[in-house]
């Protein structure tokens, strides 16, 4: 058996070097989304997202607003308006994420106890910069109002330090659990760089295995491989699990120890996790190509398959959140299954107790191909499919 | 003379629209095809909306350890329950809270400290402490947003007590608070939805990938079925009049998509309650450019691409990579400069850009010229080098 296997392997790899697209579908589309990912987000956060200011005031207020402004690391000010028409526009064609308004008259008022409004405007069109530029402004306005407050109790008289402690009396303390330095790139890249793994396994599964039954040549595999499908499989897919298993393991060991991604939870879990995808997203490309054992039709449907997983992880939006059928959906991509025993795991260190189901869950992949073996196995048998 | 011209832009018309003509027949009797350009085409964009059709996070639980357990502190849990986002759990001490956390029963804690009455009567700051974990972006977005506004509304009345305590006039007291009252305000996607901001991007890269999977496939099947990889068709135009094939089967796709990119620009987002403020003309006038520019750029590829199935293989993992380099997750001003420059070689940069500034920002087709003149730049570009990889194929 292992004589067998080891044959087809050999014959695999003389199919994978006559190409380029196997080369392309293994290394070089991995390589290429880690270089970028890395590479676009490197800021963790994003810095000095572009607002701007529509001055109408022009007064000590709004020039010491537009100086703490300065001394923001979040937003920077790319462009002073002259109305809130022109900087809308501007907000419009994106130049901006955000603009505040000094309306005239804002420091007679402030400082005439008249408690005038200082708008600001941000956009959720763009979720993260809005955000972004919703936080900066709210800081700018706390520091502002604690500068006029200053100014005005001292006028009435009101002793130093009771205006100190006025400033703010409450704060909140943020700890973001495992994620301490709060960077968008750690929470993304943490599953969107697995998302794409699993996805070109889906894929190439798919067409390596269904380029056989194309080219009529599975006759040839299963003799090579002593006439046991078993066999077949184990022998084709294998040099593809040594690829993706390296390439899995190596984003591993980049992300948590060379970038020290923070992680509670211990790290032989994240290896174990990331091979079990690797696993489980074979298993999915068999048993597309086994349920159409046509190459085109299992390429179609896998394709439009795997990209959902990316959405249905719930890394963006919590599949809590989706309608009851979408939850139930959303169990049915290996992506999913890792999010969750990363989460858990990973982020909480929950250990072994509240991540077993899914552990479970995705051994359950595993199984999906003996479901389709003999209808696999006849069609490379008797290539009864059409393949154009 | 004239008469010779017109017999020629006679003949020049007849045979694009021979090609045309089969062009759309063979992508109808070709199921492959008919399932990404089609079914997809409908099915997709439907599939995308439901996803996410929860919208808003509200009501996420999250744990309260009240240490204090004044009836100050007691106000501001109660306020924390209030708001839309966060519905609140009560949790006895950090282990359990902790606990809790790592079941997923709740998201995060609000830790209100032993001495936070105390200090506030002595006139000392205080410090609430939140616990979040930042797995799910929108829950951490709004646990946070919630938190900060009692912050903030707390701090207005405290400081307002503060100061009548002082001696100052209700008046006075609340200008001392707040001389100046801020004013948030969204202005577009005011809903803070997440489907009305990620749904109508999405909608265009739907209309990208497929156009370029089909078109790819396309392609690829009539090199794989000529011996010599070359692209075939009956009445091949000859290698001068290329362009003739490259409009007549563009134009295939163009009116296919015409139909389809109405449907799923137009009539998805007005189904699923997304922001729909571009008016149908303006769609139009922006659906022209991009639809030509995709297509173009699709038969650009055809290059590349042998087998019916490369293409599929070759670009399905873009799609993500599209979604970011388009600036719809991460702000374009944070790109580095290369991957800024390499975003300008698709399509879907401009066209998810354009139609999310028009459909969702209430741009109109003057606001987007800069997304509109890209587009029809990629056009000549991409109708160029479509006709020159033609060429170049059948040589």
């Amino acid at each position: 058996m292992l004589n067998c296997i080891l044959k087809v392997f050999r014959r695999e790899d003389k199919i994978m070097r006559s190409r380029p697209i196997y080369l392309y579908g293994t290394i070089l589309v991995l390589a290429f989304s880690a270089v970028f990912l890395l590479t676009l987000m490197r800021e963790g956060l994003p810095q000095k997202v572009p607002v701007g200011v529509v001055d109408l005031d022009n007064s000590y207020i709004s020039r010491s607003a537009i100086k703490q402004i300065d001394a923001l690391q979040g937003i920077k000010i790319v462009k002073s308006f002259s109305s809130f028409k022109e900087a809308r526009e501007a907000m419009q064609r994106g130049e901006i994420y955000g603009f505040i308004e000094f309306p005239d008259g804002l420091y007679r008022d402030a400082v005439n106890g008249l408690r005038p409004t200082l708008p600001c405007y941000y956009t959720e069109a763009y979720m993260v910069p809005g955000t972004l530029a919703y936080k900066n402004f709210l800081t700018m306005a706390n520091v502002l109002n604690a500068g006029v407050r200053r100014a005005t109790l001292r006028a009435k008289g009101v002793d130093e330090q009771m205006i100190m402690a006025q400033l703010q009396p409450i704060t909140i303390d943020t700890h973001s659990i495992c994620n301490p330095y709060i960077s968008y790139a750690i929470y993304l890249i943490s599953i969107l760089w697995p998302g794409i793994l699993s996805l070109c396994i889906i894929v190439m599964t798919v067409f390596t295995i269904g380029f056989e039954l194309k080219m009529k040549t599975t006759p040839e595999l299963l003799e090579t491989a002593g006439g046991s499908i078993i066999n077949a499989l184990i022998g084709k897919l294998l040099p593809y699990f040594i690829i993706y298993t390296i390439l899995g393991v190596s984003f591993e060991v980049l992300a948590y120890k060379i970038l020290g991604y923070p992680l509670m939870g211990p790290f032989w879990v994240m290896i174990l996790t990331v091979i079990l995808l690797v696993l489980s997203s074979h298993s999915v490309g068999i048993f597309f190509i086994g349920l159409f054992p046509v190459l085109r039709d299992a390429l179609s449907a896998a394709s439009l398959y795997s990209v959902l997983g990316i959405s249905m992880s719930g890394m963006t939006f919590p599949v809590e959140m989706m309608i009851p059928p979408m939850q139930g959906f959303a169990q049915i991509f290996p992506i999913r299954q890792y999010y969750l025993i990363y989460v858990k795991w990973a982020m909480l260190d929950s250990g072994v107790g509240e991540c077993w189901v899914n552990i479970l869950g995705m051994c359950i992949f595993l199984l999906l191909p003996f479901l389709v073996l003999t209808r696999l196995n006849s069609a490379m048998v008797k290539l009864n499919y059409p393949t154009k | 003379m004239n008469n010779l011209k017109l017999k020629n832009i006679k003949s020049a018309l007849s045979q694009m629209l021979m090609i045309t003509w089969k062009e759309v027949r063979s992508i109808f009797k070709d199921s492959g095809v008919l399932l990404i350009l089609i079914i997809a085409g409908i099915g997709y964009p439907l599939l995308y909306s439901v996803v996410y059709l929860g919208e808003s996070v509200d009501e996420i639980p999250v744990g309260i350890i009240d240490e204090c357990g004044t009836n100050q502190s007691r106000s501001f849990a109660r306020k924390l329950d209030a708001t839309r986002e966060v519905q609140l759990v009560d949790c006895i001490n950090m282990d359990d809270a902790i606990k809790m956390m790592k079941g997923r029963r709740i998201h995060g804690f609000v830790v209100i400290p032993k001495d936070f009455t105390e200090n506030l009567e002595k006139g000392k700051q205080t410090t609430v402490s939140l616990y979040v974990n930042m797995a799910t972006f929108f829950i951490y977005k709004n646990i946070g947003l919630a938190c900060n506004y009692v912050m903030l509304d707390e701090n207005k009345n405290i400081s307002i007590q503060r100061f009548s305590a002082q001696g100052l006039t209700e008046h006075d007291a609340l200008a001392a608070a707040e001389p100046v009252q801020n004013k948030m305000t969204i202005l577009f996607n005011e809903g803070n939805g997440f489907a009305s901001f990620f749904v109508p991007g999405v909608l265009v890269l739907i209309i990208h990938q497929l156009l370029f999977l089909a078109i790819g496939m396309m392609t690829g099947t009539r090199r794989e079925e000529n011996e010599n990889h070359k692209l075939s068709q009956v009445d091949n135009p000859s290698q001068k009049k290329v362009y003739r094939y490259i409009i007549g089967q563009g134009a295939a796709y163009f009116l296919i998509y015409s139909i389809l990119g109405t449907y799923i620009l137009m009539f998805v987002p007005r189904i699923f309650g997304l922001p729909h403020y571009a008016s149908a003309w303006d769609i139009y006038r922006f659906l022209l450019p991009f639809l030509l520019a995709v297509i173009f750029f699709s038969q650009t590829w055809a290059i590349f691409i042998r087998n019916r199935e490369t293409g599929m293989v070759m670009f399905l993992f873009f799609s993500i990579i599209l979604l970011f380099l388009s600036g719809l997750t991460w702000p374009v001003s944070s790109f580095p400069a290369v991957w800024k420059y390499f975003s300008y070689i698709f399509p879907a940069t401009f066209g998810v850009q354009g139609f999310v500034k028009l459909n969702c920002c209430g741009a109109d087709l003057a606001i987007i010229s800069k997304e509109i003149i890209a587009l029809w730049i990629q056009v000549v570009v991409y109708f160029t080098t479509a006709c020159i990889s033609y060429r170049y194929i059948n040589k």
